[in-house]
């Protein structure tokens, strides 16, 4: 295999960069009269960073000023960042909030200041809803259903080990919220579950521990895909192959992959690249068509990919990279 | 150290060890601890102690022992690094890209090695040649190897390698999983040098007096970048069997090894002054460690309690020693 010609294993810049370059409608816009403050929570986050890259391309390209300003998963650092790019008087701000209350007050100065703010990926508490135009993203209870209705069609009842994630983060609960409420009617003992942060690494580990006291277990959930191949790593090492159905979140193309090649089961398809070109694109609209978004949230799809869809939703180039050919 | 051998009577011998013995009542904390952790969860949770356990707790801690035997022999020179942690995660990185380039595992070992070889003989050059404080340092090349990690990797983890190597990372040798093997070696190897060697005296006369020790013709500021170098790679070491356990570099990985490392060989005894300490102790605290980390996991204890058992044991075995030492 060449290898050299995929070296660029960061997948998600790739794609942004190519996704990015075939904007025909918002291209013709060249603007660089407006500059738009671009706040997000975390810089060492990849879908924040994947999420980043693409809002700030989707808005290059169309010939705005960007200012990127990343908190570093703290408050204080988003607070100040938000106060930054009000002083600076930019012509919107585009953000997703570290959490649903802190940020609050400097949104509420934003706004005062005459601002128009757009929520992306996460969004503040539903009392400030007035303070932003929309929030897109997606309904995070809706991808824990839809992960715990294909588990209730799909795996035979018995014990079910949970990956949730970070405690606390609002995605991770309310995926938990749906998932459980999905499976709730069919015959399915949630055994085992455990707050982690989101690594292969963690996932790796914990479903070794989870296996050792659950060696029955019919499935496993795990709130992203890290945490779902770390999981699966772990299903092959105990021999369970093919006995534990392991659901995800994200549907990064490793993830498509191991769901391709049968290691994973299903995940979510939640696609930074787009998200953030369909957030910016939003704010471009708004600003240079005078477009009115839809009020408060512009819902996006989260479409369910199972072992009959992984391959086609696999970035071509990536295919031989990950070594997956297609099923017959 | 007792003087256990040069007495003329064997009974005067006898007599000498169990004093010996009961003089280094402290050195039987952990090991109690120890015990009585394991025998805790083996009655909530008999499969605890089930062969499939002992070997994942194997597997689990034997990437943080080789951070461990580094953290050792750093302390034991009076040093302290703090960028353990992130030096896995870029060599694992590292090495992954450097698969990903030549298809060879021997090159993405060396690779991986050699990065962490090369940050920690930094650490120690400013640290021993520059005499900056190795906190500050450590602290400084902890954030710029993290950050390195994620500006060459794009913020995403690279999966590369190749099954086979994933293979190896869960294979056993005479039912002894292999990366225990790898790290029980290096271990070894490291505690002879530490023992047999000149370069164990002079690692513990740096720590101990480094200004007598500098008198008596020992060159201590190449011992303590030597000390760096050694935990350097050693963490390179570490960040390559990651990658053999999860099948890439993720550069988010490895998150407060360091600490993990730091309270172990604390709890092995060795006072962070340096000048003193055993490794196979500090092996000791790190499987203390692991076996509760591992317990907490496998009854399903919420992680937060890892923490805060983690801390009380390392107060209680930390204040012991400080009644035994005011004794003496």
């Amino acid at each position: 295999m060449n290898r050299r010609s995929f070296l660029r294993v960061a997948a998600y810049g790739t794609l942004a960069a190519v996704t990015a370059t075939s904007l025909p409608s918002i291209v013709q816009a060249q603007n660089a009269k407006f500059h738009v403050g671009v706040s997000l929570p975390e810089a060492q986050n990849p879908f924040y960073v994947a999420l980043g890259r693409s809002i700030q391309q989707t808005l290059e390209k169309a010939g705005f000023r960007v200012t990127l300003l990343s908190a570093n998963a703290d408050i204080n650092e988003q607070v100040s960042n938000i106060n930054d790019l009000v002083a600076s008087k930019v012509d919107a701000i585009l953000m997703s909030p570290l959490d649903t209350k802190g940020p609050a007050a400097a949104v509420q100065r934003a706004h005062a200041a005459g601002i128009p703010i757009f929520m992306t990926a996460r969004t503040l508490d539903e009392q400030y809803r007035n303070l932003w135009k929309t929030y897109v993203g997606f309904d995070y209870a809706d991808v824990g259903a839809k992960k715990g209705k294909w588990v209730a069609e799909n795996v035979k009842p018995g014990k079910i080990a949970m990956l949730l994630g970070p405690a606390g983060a609002l995605f991770a609960v309310d995926q938990e919220k749906g998932f459980r409420e999905a499976i709730k009617n069919a015959n399915f003992q949630v055994a085992w579950a455990q707050n982690s942060t989101q690594t292969r690494e963690n996932g790796l580990k914990l479903s070794e521990d989870a296996l050792v006291a659950h060696r029955d277990l019919v499935a496993i959930y795990a709130s992203n895909d890290d945490l779902a191949l770390g999981a699966a790593q772990a299903v092959r090492a105990a021999g369970l192959s093919g006995k534990v159905a392991i659901i995800g979140t994200n549907g990064s193309p490793p993830a498509l992959a191991a769901i391709h090649n049968g290691d994973m089961s299903a995940t979510i398809l939640l696609d930074p690249i787009g998200w953030g070109r369909t957030s910016a694109e939003i704010v471009i609209n708004y600003l240079v068509n005078k477009k009115e978004p839809e009020a408060h949230f512009t819902p996006l799809v989260a479409e369910l990919i199972t072992q009959k869809n992984a391959y086609d939703n696999i970035p071509p180039p990536l295919r031989e990279r990950l070594g997956v050919k297609p099923r017959n | 150290m007792t003087d256990v051998g040069v007495r003329p009577s064997t009974w005067t011998a006898v007599g000498s060890t169990l004093s010996g013995y009961v003089r280094n009542w402290d050195q039987a904390v952990v090991p109690a601890i120890f015990l009585v952790t394991v025998a805790t969860f083996y009655a909530i949770e008999p499969n605890y102690l089930s062969a499939t356990n002992i070997i994942n707790v194997l597997n689990q801690v034997s990437i943080l022992a080789i951070v461990t035997v580094g953290a050792s022999i750093v302390i034991f020179t009076g040093g302290f690094d703090l960028s353990a942690g992130s030096v896995v995660a870029i060599s694992s990185v590292v090495g992954a890209i450097v698969f990903d380039h030549t298809g060879s595992l021997m090159f993405a070992v060396a690779a991986g090695v050699g990065t962490g070889f090369l940050v920690g003989a930094a650490n120690g050059f400013v640290v021993g040649y520059i005499g900056v404080s190795p906190l500050i340092v450590t602290l400084g090349s902890m954030n710029i190897a993290r950050g390195l990690a994620l500006i060459i990797s794009a913020g995403t983890a690279i999966y590369s390698f190749p099954r086979s190597y994933t293979d190896f990372g869960t294979s056993s040798f005479l039912g002894i999983p292999t990366l225990a093997l790898v790290s029980f070696l290096v271990f070894a190897a490291m505690a002879l040098v530490i023992r047999l060697t000149p370069f164990g005296v002079y690692v513990y006369a740096s720590g101990g007096n480094a200004h007598a020790a500098q008198l008596s013709g020992i060159n201590v500021k190449f011992v303590r970048m030597t000390a760096f170098a050694i935990s350097g790679a050693l963490c390179g070491l570490a960040g390559m069997m990651l990658a053999a356990r999860t099948g890439g570099g993720e550069p988010t990985a490895g998150v407060l090894y360091e600490l993990e490392a730091i309270a172990a060989v604390i709890l092995g005894g060795a006072p962070l002054s340096g000048g003193e300490g055993r490794l196979w102790r500090a092996m000791m605290g790190i499987l203390l460690l692991a076996a509760l980390g591992n317990g907490l996991n496998i009854v399903g204890m919420h992680p937060h309690w890892k923490g805060v058992a983690i801390g009380a044991i390392l107060v209680l075995a930390a204040s012991l020693d400080a009644v035994k030492r005011r004794r003496h």
